[in-house]
C-alpha cells in the first residue's frame, strides 16, 4: 500500500495547490498586472548604487538553512546585510515567509507559485522560472539590467563567458538575475596517489597513455604491498559520466567526448556530446580495461560514496574526481594512513590538442521579479551592493561575508552572486601569501584558509584537506593552469529543460546508461550506434531541434 | 433493522466519526488531485488553467519502450515476494511452535524481527559488501567450488536477490502474527487427536493448519493489493544500470519521471493506473476469500 500512499500525498499537494488558486484572485485577470514600471523607474535613482530618496518597502521570501548563525542580537530581519539596504540603498526588506528546510520552502514557494500571491523579488529554480515564465507572472528585467547593473556585476554576470547570465533568458529577455557561480569549480581532475607513482618508479600522467600505464600498475603491481592483488587501476562508479567521486566525465574529456554535455559540431549548431562519434574510441578503451581487470567488475552498483570507500581503504589510487575530494573523501583516508598522498593533475588528452574539461551552468538560484511589482530595479540593487561588498571598492570581507570569529555572514544576504572566480582567487591569494609571507592583504575567508594550511605545514594532518584544495600544489592549481589556458569548455545549453526534455529526457537517459554500462562490460560496440539510432528515434531529435531553437533565441 | 437496536449502537457509530474525518481529510479529499492525470499540468496555473489532454499522459506511458518490461518486472518480482512472504514466516512459525524451551523461542523470535527496523538505505550499502563478489556469501560459494556470482549486476540474479532480502527483512515479523494465530487454537483439539493416535506431523495438517487459515487468508488478501508495490526503497538502494532489465519497477520509473523530471501529470497517470489495478485485484481477492473460506473482514 506504501506507493499507493505516496501517490495520495502527492495528490493532497496537488489538491492544496488547486485550493490556494481558487481562493485567489487569477493573477492574469489582474490588470494591475501591467502597471507602468516607467513611471516607476524614472521615480528611482539612475546609479548602480544610488539610494531613494525616501526609503522604499521591497518583499521577498527565503529559506535559510539551520546553520544559519548571527552576530550579537541580530536576526534574519536585521542585521548587517537589511541595515546596509537601508542605510546604503534605502530599500527596506521585508520576508513574506522564511522556511527552515528545503522541502518545507519548496513546498511554500509552490503553493505561492500556484496562487500568484508572489512577493516583490521571487528566489527560484530554473524550473521554477520556467513556470513563472510560462505563467507570464514576471516582469522583463532587461532593461533593469541595462540600467542598473554596476559594471563588476556585469563582468561577473557576462566576463569571459555570457552563459550564467544568458540561462536566464527567455526569447532573448532577461526574466531574472541568476546567483552567478563559479563554473570552473567543476572541471574535472585527476587524482592520483603519489606516494604509489614514486614506489613503482612511474612517471607524473602527462598523456592517456601515461593513465593506461598507470592503471595497468596500480593493478597489477601490489602498489600497496600487501602482497594481494586486491587494488584496482582506475577508479569508476556506476553513473559513469560526471564529476564528483570517481565519475568519468575527464576521461571522456580526454576523448573530446562530452557525456551528457551540449557542444558544438562543425557545423556550429548544438549537438548532444554523449552519442557523437568520439564516445567510441572510449568506451572500447574501457572495455578493453574492463576486460584486463583494470576497472572494479562491481563498478555498475557502486555510486560516488561508495567508490569513494575504495580510495579511503587504499584499493585505487588514480581517478577523475573533482577540486574538492581532498575534503571528502581524501581526507578520511589520510586520517586512516597518514603517509597516504595524493596529487592533483590535469586530465589528459588521447591525443596532441588539449583536453577540455566540461564544465555545466553553476548557477542554482534566480531571483525574478513579480509582474507589476513597483521598484523592479530594488533586486539589481541589492544584488551590486553584494558584489561591491565582496569584490569592488566597498570591499569589507570581514564584516559582510566571513567574520573573524568565523560566523557566516554572507548568509544573511537573501540575493548573492558570486564571483566565477571566487575560490580560485583564495588560491592566488593565499598561494602569494605563503610565499611572501605577507598576510595583510588576506581577507578573512582568505586568512582563515592560510592559517589553516600553515597548520598543515607545521605538521597537523586534520587540515591536509585544505593545503591540497587551495595551497600548493593543490587542486586549484590544476584550475588555474585550465582558466590560463582558456580551457573549461561550458555545456552550450543551459536553459530550463525544453519540452522534450521534461517528457523524454529520463527514459533517454536510462538508456545511454544501460548502453555505456553494457559495452564497458563486454557487448559489441555496434550496441553504441543502435543506441544513437534510437536516441535520435525516441525523442533525440525532437531534444536536438529544441535546444537549437532555445540557441537562437537568447541571441 | 429495529430501530432499538440501532439506537443501543449508535455510540460505537460515533467512535467512528474520528476516523472517519480523517479518512476523508486526508485520503478521499487530496483523491481531487487525480485530475492532474487528465491534464497537461502546470503548477503555477493550477488545476483550472493547466490544459486538459483527456488519456493522452495514459497512451504516453502505454508507448513508453520500456512499460511492458516494467509492468512485467513489476508483477514477477511482487508475486514472489508474495509467495515467499507467506510461506517462510508460516514454516518458521509452526517450527517455533513446536519448540519445548520457552528461552531459545524467545530469543529466534527477537533475531528475526530485528532486520525489520532497518531502513533499506542501511541495508543497501550492507547487501552491496555482503552480495559482492568478494563477499562473505560469494566466499561460502566458492568454498563448494561454484565460481563467484555477481548477484547485484546480473539479470538473471536480481529479482531473486530483491525476493531473498526482502524476505529475510520481514519474515520475523509476519512470524510473530502467525505465533499469535497458533496460540489461538483450542489445546483440548491436541489433546483429542492424541488420544486418537494422531502424531506430530497429522497434528499439524489437521488443527494446527486449519487452526491459522483465517489468519493465512486475510494476510494473502492484503498482500495482494500489493502485487504492483514490488517495494520503491528496496530496489532503488540495489539498482543499478546493469539490472535496469530485470529490476526497473513501475515506482522506480514513476520516481524518475515524476521528481526528477517533474512530469507530474505522467506519474499521476501511472499512479492512477497503479491503484486501479490494486483495487481491482484487492476486491478480487476478497470475493474469493469470502467465496471459498467463508472469510470477511466485516
Amino acid at each position: 500500500m506504501k506507493s499507493v500512499k505516496a501517490t495520495l500525498s502527492l495528490l493532497a499537494i496537488g489538491s492544496t495547490l488547486a485550493v490556494s488558486a481558487c481562493s485567489s484572485s487569477s493573477p492574469s485577470s489582474s490588470p494591475s498586472g501591467t502597471s507602468k514600471p516607467d513611471a516607476a523607474a524614472s521615480a528611482a535613482p539612475a546609479g548602480p548604487l544610488s539610494k531613494y530618496p525616501s526609503p522604499v518597502e521591497v518583499t521577498t521570501v527565503r529559506s535559510v538553512d539551520a546553520s544559519i548563525k548571527f552576530k550579537g542580537s541580530d536576526t534574519i530581519d536585521n542585521n548587517e546585510w537589511t541595515r546596509a539596504y537601508l542605510d546604503e540603498l534605502g530599500i527596506k526588506l521585508k520576508y513574506n515567509w522564511i522556511a527552515t528546510s528545503g522541502e518545507d520552502a519548496t513546498q511554500k514557494m509552490n503553493v505561492m507559485i500556484a496562487s500568484g500571491e508572489l512577493p516583490d523579488i521571487i528566489p527560484v529554480s530554473a524550473i521554477q522560472l520556467k513556470q513563472l515564465v510560462e505563467a507570464g507572472l514576471v516582469e522583463d528585467l532587461s532593461d533593469v539590467y541595462a540600467k542598473y547593473a554596476s559594471p563588476l556585476a556585469k563582468k561577473f554576470m557576462e566576463g569571459d563567458n555570457t552563459a550564467q547570465l544568458d540561462s536566464a533568458k527567455f526569447n532573448g529577455k532577461l526574466m531574472a538575475i541568476p546567483n552567478t557561480n563559479s563554473s570552473i569549480d567543476g572541471a574535472s581532475i585527476l587524482w592520483v596517489r603519489a606516494d604509489w607513482l614514486k614506489k613503482l618508479n612511474l612517471p607524473e600522467p602527462k598523456t592517456m597513455d601515461d593513465v593506461y600505464k598507470i592503471a595497468e600498475a596500480f593493478t597489477k603491481m601490489d602498489p600497496d604491498g600487501n602482497g594481494k592483488n586486491d587494488t584496482f587501476g582506475l577508479g569508476i562508479n556506476k553513473g559513469i559520466g560526471g564529476g564528483g567521486i570517481m565519475g568519468l566525465g575527464g576521461y571522456f574529456n580526454g576523448f573530446h567526448a562530452y557525456m551528457g554535455s551540449w557542444v558544438k559540431d562543425a557545423s556550429g549548431n548544438l549537438a548532444y556530446g554523449s552519442i557523437l562519434p568520439e564516445m567510441k574510441p572510449a568506451l572500447l578503451k574501457l572495455q578493453e580495461m574492463y576486460k584486463a581487470g583494470l576497472l572494479d567488475k562491481e563498478f555498475g552498483v557502486k555510486d560516488g560514496n561508495k567508490t569513494g570507500e575504495d580510495a579511503v581503504a587504499g584499493k585505487i589510487g588514480l581517478y577523475y574526481g573533482a577540486m574538492w575530494n581532498p575534503i571528502n573523501p581524501l581526507q578520511k583516508g589520510k586520517d586512516l594512513d597518514p603517509k597516504m598522498e595524493w596529487g592533483a593533475y590535469p586530465i589528459v588528452s588521447v591525443d596532441g590538442s588539449p583536453a577540455k574539461p566540461q564544465v555545466g551552468n553553476p548557477v542554482f538560484a534566480y531571483y525574478a521579479v513579480k509582474k507589476g511589482s513597483k521598484h523592479p530595479e530594488a533586486v539589481m540593487k541589492m544584488v551590486n551592493l553584494f558584489i561591491e561588498k565582496g569584490w569592488g571598492e566597498k570591499q569589507d570581507f570581514d564584516n559582510f561575508f566571513s567574520s573573524k570569529e568565523g560566523i557566516e555572514l554572507f548568509k544573511h544576504a537573501p540575493f548573492n552572486a558570486w564571483s566565477p572566480q571566487k575560490n580560485l582567487d583564495v588560491h592566488l591569494a593565499v598561494v602569494n601569501s605563503l610565499k611572501t609571507g605577507d598576510v595583510s592583504k588576506l581577507n578573512g575567508e582568505q586568512k582563515a584558509t592560510y592559517d589553516k594550511i600553515k597548520q598543515f605545514e607545521a605538521g597537523d594532518n586534520k587540515t591536509w584537506n585544505q593545503a591540497r584544495v587551495f595551497g600548493e600544489p593543490s587542486s586549484f592549481t590544476v584550475i588555474n593552469q585550465y582558466q590560463k589556458n582558456k580551457l573549461p569548455l561550458m555545456s552550450e545549453f543551459f536553459g530550463a529543460p525544453t519540452k522534450t526534455m521534461g517528457e523524454k529526457k529520463a527514459t533517454l537517459d536510462k538508456m545511454e546508461l544501460e548502453t555505456f554500462t553494457k559495452i564497458i562490460m563486454g557487448e559489441p560496440i555496434a550496441a553504441f550506434d543502435k543506441f544513437v539510432e534510437d536516441w535520435k528515434k525516441l525523442g533525440g531529435n525532437d531534444m536536438t531541434k529544441e535546444v537549437n531553437e532555445w540557441a537562437k533565441s537568447i541571441k | 433493522m429495529p430501530i432499538k437496536k440501532w439506537r443501543h449502537e449508535l455510540p460505537l457509530h460515533l467512535m467512528l466519526l474520528p476516523a472517519l474525518v480523517i479518512l476523508i481529510v486526508f485520503s478521499y479529499w487530496p483523491m481531487i488531485g487525480i485530475v492532474i492525470a487528465f491534464q497537461k499540468f502546470i503548477p503555477a496555473k493550477g488545476f483550472f488553467g493547466s490544459n486538459w489532454v483527456g488519456f493522452q499522459n495514459f497512451l504516453y506511458v502505454y508507448n513508453l519502450p520500456d512499460t511492458f518490461q516494467i509492468v512485467y518486472n513489476t508483477i514477477f518480482i511482487a508475486v514472489m515476494k508474495i509467495a515467499a512472504g507467506l510461506l517462510v514466516p508460516i514454516t518458521i512459525a509452526l517450527l517455533l511452535n513446536e519448540m519445548m524451551k520457552e528461552r531459545i523461542k524467545r530469543t529466534v523470535q527477537t533475531l528475526i524481527y530485528l532486520p525489520h527496523f532497518l531502513s533499506w538505505v542501511i541495508l543497501g550499502g550492507i547487501l552491496i559488501d555482503v552480495l559482492s563478489l568478494k563477499g562473505i556469501i560469494n566466499q561460502f560459494v566458492s568454498l563448494l567450488g561454484i565460481e563467484p556470482i555477481y548477484f547485484l549486476g546480473s539479470n538473471h540474479w536480481f529479482p531473486y536477490v530483491l525476493v531473498a532480502t526482502d524476505t529475510w527483512k520481514d519474515f520475523g515479523f509476519g512470524t510473530i502474527v502467525y505465533l499469535a494465530a497458533l496460540t489461538g487454537i483450542n489445546q483440548s483439539l491436541y489433546e483429542a487427536a492424541v488420544i486418537d493416535g494422531a502424531n506430530r506431523w497429522k497434528q499439524t495438517l489437521h488443527i494446527t493448519l486449519p487452526g491459522i487459515m483465517p489468519v493465512v487468508i486475510l494476510m494473502t488478501t492484503l498482500s495482494l493489493g500489493n502485487v504492483l508495490n514490488a517495494g520503491f526503497d528496496q530496489v532503488f538502494n540495489l539498482y543499478s544500470p546493469q539490472v535496469y532489465e530485470s529490476g526497473d519497477i513501475i515506482d522506480t520509473f514513476v520516481y524518475r519521471i515524476g521528481l526528477i523530471d517533474a512530469q507530474y501529470s505522467v506519474a499521476t497517470a501511472v499512479g492512477l493506473f497503479k491503484s486501479v489495478v490494486s483495487l481491482l485485484l484487492i476486491s478480487g481477492s476478497y470475493l474469493l476469500a469470502y467465496r471459498f473460506a467463508g472469510y470477511r473482514i466485516f
